[in-house]
């Protein structure tokens, strides 16, 4: 007896410990800090390598090392982060050689070649306007506040400013040749963290087939097939709904299917995130680099599937889905049906019609269609947008009547 | 061991022993953590929140504003409540602090008053044929 009662006493210590660490540790993980980083960045929750998935513990090891790889590149190229390389070519004077990064060279290049690509439609270049307009990070929580258009003449300032030349880039460091320019890489910022993201799994299995997501805030990076696929659908993804505020019903917040989708990049550049109403008009954070303004085409979400053997394939897929909301629609469709050629492109672009349109091979589905194929039926009650065919579409895209109570409705909510 | 000695073995086995006592601690300890992490791991709050009659959605309002709403299930419609006014037949709805409740009723269970106020799932209200549903994740797909 006095034996077991010893025993007891340590089993119950023993239990004590155990439980008094695994508290610890559930407070731990509860309670930790979120850090001041801006990238939302998540890895799937299955990976697989030659078609086994990784345990829990290596898929987890995997995740940190591509969030410290982020958040280097983040400490390099983000306008938001003091003592960037980006904040110091803004504040830098004309004619100053300013050293930048590895992350923030490549950036560089690959800004250059996309600008060349999208006609200019993308610049890495905009950040005097960006500013003028209110997007710049000094506006922080000021972003939706509704504010009157800038006057004509310091739109031209500005927009002389940020010309594509007025920034020189040689030999790692970045010369201004006019005070006041300044970069921006929001543009392609989500899209090359997912490049950097995926080449890092590539290298980490170098000579395997590895199969998982990644994604960086509205950017994805779809490596290999799905795998373990139940619904045989392949990958699949959702389009936002840019109006979800103004649809009723459950799942209000998904306006489009994307399936079938392997070894591919998605990007999705939208109205409705850091943008604001005054008399009756949406700006949005997006700068139409052709006259400065915040792109006003109708268009209200662009979504672009770039696949994995284009090179920088999430980052391409960035500048194009900036670079196609900020051209008339006739010319951004046709913009992606010549990407689509070239190199294997898809896009989905809504308007504010409440129309979308599909360039390119991809199989996309409406909420209800969706709905059916999953065998979730009933779950959608409507459709929000409905398919036109893209060569209907006309430059001059009137607003659906939703759209006009949408507006009404981000205006009150703004106002207040 | 023959047979008494067996029964006297029995016979002097107590429900606890002290090592048993630590094993029902052990046990309560873990019963209490995994409801604490229930509720510290409850699903995301939604934003808006909407009323289904019959199975069909008649009214979807955010859940950032305060306000207060009434069902009528003689015309199946949910207007602003306005206070004094003589209801029959209605749940008033109150949208508060982000989560929303079924202050009071006139069904005979008034089981949608006791889902209390909620900022994720469903208020049921059976005898009016009403649900109230927060908006979740929706159809889940792979990004």
């Amino acid at each position: 007896m006095q034996k077991f009662a010893g025993f007891g006493k340590k089993i119950r210590r023993a239990l004590a410990l155990a439980l008094a660490s695994a508290g610890l540790f559930a407070l731990c993980a509860c309670g930790q800090a979120a850090d001041d980083y801006f990238i939302e960045f998540s890895l799937s929750d299955a990976v697989y390598v030659d078609g086994t998935p990784l345990s829990s513990r290596e898929r987890d090891a995997l995740e940190g090392e591509i969030a410290s790889l982020l958040r280097a590149v983040e400490d390099e190229v983000s306008a938001d982060r003091e003592g960037s390389d980006v904040s110091r070519v803004n504040a830098a004077a004309a004619g100053e050689s300013v050293a930048v990064g590895e992350y923030t060279q490549a950036m560089l290049r690959l800004a250059a070649s996309l600008y060349g690509q999208t006609g200019g439609a993308f610049s890495p270049a905009l950040y005097p306007l960006s500013d003028l307009w209110g997007f710049t990070p000094r506006f922080e929580g000021q972003y939706s506040v509704p504010r009157e258009e800038p006057s004509a003449a310091a739109l031209e300032e500005a927009l002389a400013l940020s010309s594509f030349e007025s920034c020189s880039f040689a030999e790692g460091s970045v010369v201004k040749q006019t005070d006041g320019a300044g970069l921006d890489l929001g543009g392609i910022a989500k899209g090359y963290m997912c490049d950097v993201a995926a080449a890092y799994i590539r290298e980490k299995y170098a000579g395997h087939e590895v199969s998982c997501t990644v994604t960086v805030m509205s950017g994805s990076v779809l490596l290999g097939q799905k795998q373990d696929d139940e619904t045989g659908l392949g990958y699949t993804a959702s389009v936002d709904n840019p109006r979800s505020a103004v649809t009723s019903g459950a799942g209000a917040g998904q306006a489009l299917f994307l399936a079938g989708l392997s070894d591919v990049a998605v990007s999705t550049s939208a109205d409705n995130y850091r943008f604001y109403v005054y008399e009756g008009k949406i700006y949005p954070h997006i700068i139409d680099p052709s006259d400065g303004k915040p792109a006003d085409n109708g268009v209200i979400s662009v979504t672009v599937l770039v696949p994995l053997d284009v090179p920088y394939a999430a980052a391409a897929a960035d500048a194009y889905s900036t670079a196609g909301f900020c051209m008339p629609l006739t010319d951004a469709l046709a913009f992606y049906e010549r990407l689509a050629e070239e190199q294997g492109v898809a896009a989905v672009v809504i308007t504010r019609d409440f129309r979308y349109y599909v360039i390119g091979n991809c199989s996309v589905y409406g909420r209800t269609e969706f709905d059916g194929m999953i065998g979730s039926e009933g779950y959608f009650s409507e459709e929000v947008f409905a398919r036109a065919a893209v060569a209907d579409a006309s430059d001059d895209v009137p607003p659906d009547a939703r759209e006009t109570e949408y507006i009404a409705a981000m205006a009150d909510r703004q106002a207040r | 061991m023959d047979r008494a000695e067996k029964i006297g073995e029995i016979r002097k086995k107590t429900f606890f022993r002290k090592g048993d006592v630590a094993v029902y601690a052990a046990a309560l300890l873990l019963v209490a953590l995994f409801t604490l992490l229930a509720f510290l791991y409850r699903a995301a709050p939604g934003d808006r929140f909407s009323v289904i009659w019959r199975g069909e959605t008649i009214f979807t309002a955010s859940l950032s504003e305060d306000a207060v709403f009434v069902f009528t299930a003689e015309d199946g419609a949910v207007r602003r409540y306005e206070e004094g006014k003589a209801y029959s037949g209605y749940n008033v709805i109150e949208v508060s602090g982000g989560q929303v409740s079924v202050r009071e009723a006139d069904c005979p269970d008034h089981t949608c008053e006791s889902f209390g106020a909620i900022g994720s799932g469903v208020i049921v209200c059976v005898p009016h044929e009403l649900r109230i549903e927060i908006e979740g994740a929706g159809v889940e797909t792979d990004i």
